[in-house]
């Protein structure tokens, strides 16, 4: 518990240095060197006892848990919209025109050019090589789990 | 213990294939993953705090199980959740799409999903009692109030806060 609280330490701090690299892959810098410093510590006081290994799960769900509260926290319309209403109530229709769906696709194209999903060639958008993978991989993914079939 | 406990993952994962077209709605997924996890959490306890010598020696293998279990719902749920209607994979899709046929990506019905979005998730804030409507406004109920606050201190953590209205 005590690698899990250091690491978030980390990661606030991480957060705050300057650089182009996104918030997870700031939290795996840190993360994993601790986790890794973690099963050493274990390994040697409990040995590859159960009890060791229990310590290591518990990190790495702990962590998992983590990275899916904050991206929830930073990328989740529902979360944008309830952070948006601590401000005060809202009229429906205002609403609508705070989170305006275009300018919802705008972000996510010009995220997704940043992140090396998409690149603009000759005036077009295409997928780029990672972007190409990601979605044969997403397809198979919608496959099995029944997503595509009506 | 261990061998058994993978054994039972494992069977999870299976009989999830045949129910697939069944758990097709989020409410019905979550429950597959959080009624078994539960149930063990429950059952788990009650047998520890029966053991003879005290609860020490099992404490570990639950824990151990527990989290093999978080992770593996957890990395199940993501992955189904995005494979459903990820926003930005709809764009990836798109694009994909267009680059087939040789034309420029349509996006106009991503448009269409983002309107729906919007009313589908005040319905659902609404349904989990984060928000109330009344005479045509949206505001906070206390517990989404607490939520929204949590959330926010959460983005305040992670160097991220801003007003909602600039995310997406």
């Amino acid at each position: 518990m005590g690698a899990f609280v250091a690491t978030l330490v980390l990661h606030a701090a991480a957060v705050r240095l300057p650089g182009r690299v996104d918030s997870v892959r700031r939290f795996l810098l840190v993360g994993v060197p601790a986790g890794v410093l973690l099963s050493a510590a274990v390994f040697s006081t409990h040995g590859h006892s159960v009890e060791a290994y229990a310590a290591i799960g518990l990190y790495a769900f702990l962590c998992e848990l983590y990275i899916f509260c904050f991206t929830l926290a930073i990328s989740s319309v529902s979360v944008m919209m309830l952070i948006t209403l601590r401000e005060g109530r809202l009229d429906e229709g205002r609403f609508s025109a705070v989170h305006e769906p275009g300018q919802m696709v705008d972000l996510r194209i010009s995220r997704l050019i940043r992140t090396a999903f998409l690149e603009h060639e000759q005036g077009r958008l295409r997928l780029t090589e990672k972007g190409v993978r990601l979605d044969r991989a997403f397809a198979a993914l919608r496959r099995f789990f029944g997503h595509e079939t009506g | 213990m261990l061998a058994l406990f993978a054994t039972y993952l494992l069977a999870h994962f299976i009989v999830y294939i045949p129910l697939r077209r069944a758990l097709r709605s989020e409410k019905r997924i979550f429950l597959y993953h959080f009624i078994p996890a539960t149930v063990i959490a429950i059952v788990g306890l009650a047998l520890l705090l029966r053991q003879p010598g005290g609860a020490g020696s099992a404490l570990a293998p639950l824990i151990l199980g527990l989290s093999i279990h978080g992770i593996y719902s957890l990395s199940f749920l993501e992955l189904w959740s995005l494979a459903q209607g990820g926003y930005s994979l709809s764009v990836i899709r798109s694009v994909a799409d267009a680059d087939a046929r040789g034309t420029e990506p349509d996006f106009s019905y991503l448009y269409q999903i983002g309107e729906t979005k919007l009313r589908e998730r005040i319905a659902a804030l609404q349904r989990l009692g984060l928000v109330r409507r009344e005479h045509g406004r949206v505001s906070l109920t206390n517990w989404g109030r607490a939520v929204a606050d949590i959330l926010f201190g959460l983005r305040l953590w992670i160097g991220s806060a801003s007003d909602g209205s600039k995310l997406a």
